[in-house]
């Protein structure tokens, strides 16, 4: 009852037609920084932090939230798009929402990823008023060791649902944590592959990586298969822009995913560091486990959509949960959303909710104004994102290679990201001509540095046995997640194969073709 | 005969893609050799990560060049039907990219996305020059306004113009 009435409060507090304004900008902009390639909810927030400083703190902390959340959708429509994910939590995205577009239903993938991301927002905004205290104990027994498995759980995800060679998805990963390991260790201070140059000190960033080998690489692979020369575009718009509604069975199949999506979301983004990337992974691989029609993954399944998409959601929200109550930013967006907190004078943790609950609760209460309104404004504008499809890839080509290009100069207004953007497009194509993982690479790029980090602390604690990993509950608890994640794909594969082979004996000539676990 | 041709090209470029990471990955290993394993605390040393990853992707790599070498290619999504031309033309795309990243230093923004946008759309949309030359123009006066105007990116100044 307590919970309601600081809501109400909450809601009261930020019912302005100013901080109604800062919510509506916040979203739209947020929505137009995630379409552009590279620009995600981090660089986001940080580019449009100075916008907000005319504001009072409330209004202020709305926006960045706002544009927090807009850019997370926003991402989802360059992963639908273009297979461009604006961030890494919308790699996952991109395994059946580009499929879907091009088989001309990209309207349709977009409002199942609009629907799923208001059913996420909802619920993480209901998770966070009446389970956010329960998720606070649980995350807070977490230590280095169960860090380090989370990370671990999110690549082993990744690289089981690979399709293709489960050596190949190794190799992308760990080719991706050895550009993590570029730039100054953190535990020595020791500079590592850095060849004296002051720029590579801070290591090679996520953002252009990413921009080079999901966007740029791609439209050079397009343009490399002379998909120009073609009225088509990457993406088959043969579907009405007025068709952007899914049909009844898209809508039963994306239902359950985002309900699943959407709580597991939350609790993996309320673990701090595991964020939207690993849940939105777990998230597609679940559905991928339990799903009837596994083949159908990767091919343009609307739940390999909503499951990712709501997971990914939720965990930015939940991902609030350690920054509010214990002062720990879950991810590097929320890391800058802390930044602004302390900005304004607020000290998150324990004692916000007490000393200042009107701007805490304000904060919640604009997370349910702030989905309504990503949630009309989506739908609104999905025929003006989705109408990209229509034009032919000669046109669209160069667009975004320009695009690529400033917004990863953008970032840092540096040309050695440039070369890295380029070098990585070329990898990028080597990799996808040769059978390797770009995402699993970009995955392992980001999780590098925790990965490194949580290993180094868990092997300072015990002295350097990997004995700990036994001895906590937590992380035997996670270890068994970990063998279940591996092992999961494999022992329903044997089960479907046992259970066709028992009803194909009649006939032994109809052999069905049968899913394995990596695709 | 045209398809077995195309196989073995196959599998020889995919071999020098492997032969060539292998290199890469044992002079990454090698330098991760001479990082230190441990602190003089004897805590986790700035070399052991690399170390590790430079081990198990080498291994990986090798392993995956022996199953080529034996004819056992993974072909990627373009692996059968990569034309024989695809290395020249990525060295090509590469090389006008270049001379564009370098002309946006020494043109500036406006100048070089112009003239970048208007070279590769007269390769790839050839002979409407009115159309490629507007959406080119258009392309870079956009974008040289969200970047540089709203989002106060501060492109370089180019030699000719201020922008």
């Amino acid at each position: 009852m307590e919970t309601i009435n600081y809501l109400v409060d909450g809601l009261a507090a930020i019912l302005t037609v100013k901080n109604l304004l800062l919510l509506s900008a916040g979203v739209l902009l947020g929505q137009i920084i995630g379409v552009m390639p590279g620009l995600g909810p981090t660089a986001g927030i940080a580019i449009l932090l100075p916008l907000t400083f005319n504001a009072d703190p409330t209004g202020a902390i709305i926006m960045l939230a706002a544009i927090y959340y807009g850019s997370m959708y926003g991402g989802t429509i360059t992963a639908v798009l273009i297979n461009t994910p604006g961030e890494s939590a919308t790699v996952a995205t991109t395994f059946d929402g580009y499929p879907m577009a091009k088989k001309g239903r990209a309207g349709q993938a977009l409002v199942i990823a609009a629907g799923a991301s208001f059913m996420a927002g909802i619920v993480g905004a209901v998770l966070i008023c009446v389970a956010a205290p329960l998720a606070t104990r649980v995350t807070t027994s977490f230590g280095p060791p169960e860090i380090f498995l989370l990370v671990l759980a999110g690549l082993l995800t990744l690289v089981v649902i690979i399709d293709g060679s489960i050596l190949l998805g190794l190799l992308s990963a760990l080719l991706g944590f050895a550009i993590a390991t570029v730039g100054l260790d953190v535990g020595t201070g020791a500079q590592r592959f850095t060849f004296g140059s002051p720029d590579l000190i801070g290591g090679i960033d996520f953002v252009p990586v990413a921009i080079g080998m999901f966007g740029v690489a791609e439209v050079l692979q397009a343009l490399l298969r002379g998909e120009h020369r073609g009225p088509g575009s990457p993406v088959d718009s043969s579907g009405r822009l007025r068709d952007i509604w899914p049909n009844r069975q898209e809508v039963r199949e994306s239902t359950g995913p985002a309900a699943r999506g959407s709580v597991l979301g939350f609790f993996v983004g309320a673990t701090p560091g595991a964020g939207a990337t690993i849940a939105s992974l777990m998230s597609y691989n679940l559905e991928k486990s339990i799903s009837k029609e596994p083949e159908r993954f990767g091919q343009g399944a609307p739940a390999g959509v909503a499951g990712p998409e709501a997971a990914n959601n939720a965990a930015a929200t939940g991902a609030l949960v350690p920054m509010l109550s214990l002062g720990i930013p879950g991810s590097s967006s929320t890391a800058i959303l802390l930044g602004a907190f302390l900005m304004w004078g607020l000290q998150p943790g324990p004692l916000l909710m007490e000393q200042n609950p009107e701007f805490a609760w304000g904060l919640i209460a604009s997370m349910f104004l702030g989905n309504v309104m990503l949630l009309l404004i989506n739908v609104f504008t999905i025929p003006v994102f989705a109408s990209i499809a229509k034009v032919p890839l000669r046109y669209l080509a160069t667009p975004i290679i320009v695009l690529a290009t400033y917004g990863t100069y953008a970032i840092n207004k540096s040309v050695l990201d440039v070369a890295v953007m380029l070098a990585a497009a070329v990898l990028g194509l080597f990799m996808r001509r040769f059978g390797m993982s770009c995402a699993a690479l970009i995955i392992a790029l980001v999780l590098g540095p925790l990965a490194e980090m949580s290993l180094r602390q868990t092997l300072i604690i015990s002295d350097g046995s990997l004995g700990i990993f036994l001895e906590r509950q937590a992380s035997v608890v996670l270890l068994a997640c970990l063998g279940a994640i591996f092992a999961l794909p494999f022992a329903i594969s044997r089960i479907r194969r046992r259970l066709s082979a028992s009803s194909a004996k009649p006939s032994e000539t109809d052999e069905p073709k049968l899913p394995t676990p990596l695709g | 005969m045209t398809s077995a041709r195309t196989n073995v090209a196959s599998a020889r470029a995919e071999a020098t893609f492997l032969g060539a990471m292998a290199l890469v990955l044992a002079w990454y290993t090698w330098h991760g050799f001479q990082l230190a394993w441990s602190t003089p605390s004897s805590a986790i040393g700035p070399g052991l990560f690399p170390r590790s990853i430079g081990v198990a992707g080498l291994a990986m790599t090798l392993v995956l060049l022996a199953r080529t070498l034996a004819g056992r290619a993974t072909s990627g999504e373009d692996g059968a039907g990569a034309n024989r031309h695809w290395l020249p033309l990525v060295a090509a795309l590469v090389g006008v990219y270049v001379c564009f990243v370098m002309l946006f230093f020494v043109l500036g923004a406006f100048l070089a996305t112009g003239l970048f946008s208007m070279g590769l759309l007269s390769v790839i949309n050839p002979g409407r020059h009115l159309l490629n030359a507007v959406q080119s123009a258009g392309l870079a006066g956009i974008l040289l306004l969200l970047f540089d105007g709203l989002l106060g990116t501060n492109f370089p100044s180019g030699m000719f113009l201020p922008f």
